[in-house]
């Protein structure tokens, strides 16, 4: 029979405040890539880490939530993009027809001698819709379908999207040896 | 091959090495502890709900016998065996629904269901040898009669927080 239940604040500050610790670089940098600020990111973070102990979740494994997290970041900054009133994500027609054209050209350029701070500023003189595809292929090695169930756009649609963003890029790093 | 994609993967940590904005963790921990504040006093209303629910079903239990003894499972003769049936499936219920509620909610709902089912002692076992058919039957749907309608009411006590 259960008699003791405890109503007392049952979150444990000392666990969060590892967890914190544990997640809280990975996060700033995913919600950083995509919101492209600082301030912004860190609250994304911080909102993050927060609804996951306000729901108390319990996962399998560290992996498990650690997806979890990734996700709800992701969630979150992509909502902060929508509320700043972003560009569009969706291509246009000229852009879908280019698409031939520039795959070559992506396909062919080579990134020796390139630094990582280059490709870095590259990436946040992107519009955020490239940005956003970019960063959740590159760096958080989501494929194309997993890219359109967290965007609600169409596979091919972001396939095209990647191409035109890797483009974008390196037309960036072009200019920047110029 | 993506070499874009070979790049970021090489020198992935490089792409993550800037600090983070000064004293983000500071501003962390006042969040946590404001929102630490908020989920107690949430708690704390949660177990005055929880109480007030209690004594509703205490009272329930006490007053029922006399108000609705002629309104329940008038189907005829029902033994023990037919109740505990129906107890069960109700119950089955309450304890479906209480796995969808947060881990205090489902405690307290669990807690309650557990009052109104436990046994110690069957109440079979309890009934005196000898006693006339119609007695029985009566005493029987007189104990296990309330049960059941405790358990209902908690099921749309634990449906009512589900949807909140």
């Amino acid at each position: 029979m259960i008699t003791d239940f405890n109503f007392k604040d049952s979150r444990d500050r000392k666990s969060e405040e590892v967890i914190y610790d544990e997640c809280h670089k990975r996060l700033y940098y995913t919600s950083l890539r995509i919101v492209n600020n600082s301030m912004d990111a860190e609250e994304i973070m911080h909102d993050t880490l927060l609804t996951y102990f306000r729901k108390g979740m319990v996962f399998q494994s560290v992996k498990e939530r650690n997806s979890w997290l990734t996700r709800v970041c992701i969630n979150l900054s992509i909502d902060r993009l929508r509320k700043h009133k972003s560009e569009s994500l969706l291509l246009n027609s000229k852009e879908l027809k280019a698409e031939e054209m520039d795959e070559e050209l992506v396909e062919s350029y080579s990134f020796k001698g390139i630094t990582v701070e280059q490709v870095r500023k590259a990436l946040n003189n992107l519009a955020a819709g490239y940005r956003l595809i970019l960063s959740l292929h590159l760096f958080e090695g989501y494929d194309y379908e997993e890219i359109a169930q967290i965007t609600q756009l169409k596979e091919v649609s972001i396939r095209s999207q990647y191409i035109r963003g890797k483009a974008r890029l390196i037309d960036e790093l072009k200019s920047q040896r110029n | 091959m993506d070499e874009l994609k070979n790049f970021t993967d090489k020198f992935r940590e490089e792409f993550e090495n800037d600090p983070l904005p000064q004293n983000h963790k500071e501003r962390f921990m006042l969040k946590l502890k404001r929102d630490s504040r908020r989920n107690v006093n949430s708690n704390r209303n949660r177990q005055i709900m929880f109480y007030f629910a209690a004594a509703s079903v205490a009272l329930f239990l006490i007053f029922t016998p006399v108000i609705n003894i002629n309104k329940f499972f008038n189907k005829g003769k029902m033994d023990v065996s037919d109740y505990t049936g129906i107890l069960e499936d109700r119950s089955k219920s309450v304890v479906k629904l209480a796995e969808s509620l947060n881990p205090n909610d489902k405690a307290m709902v669990l807690s309650t269901l557990d009052q109104l089912t436990f046994e110690a002692v069957s109440f079979e076992s309890q009934l005196p040898e000898g006693i006339v058919n119609g007695e029985r039957t009566e005493l029987i749907k007189n104990y296990y009669a309330p049960k059941i309608e405790g358990v209902d009411k908690l099921e749309e006590y634990a449906r009512l927080l589900k949807n909140q």
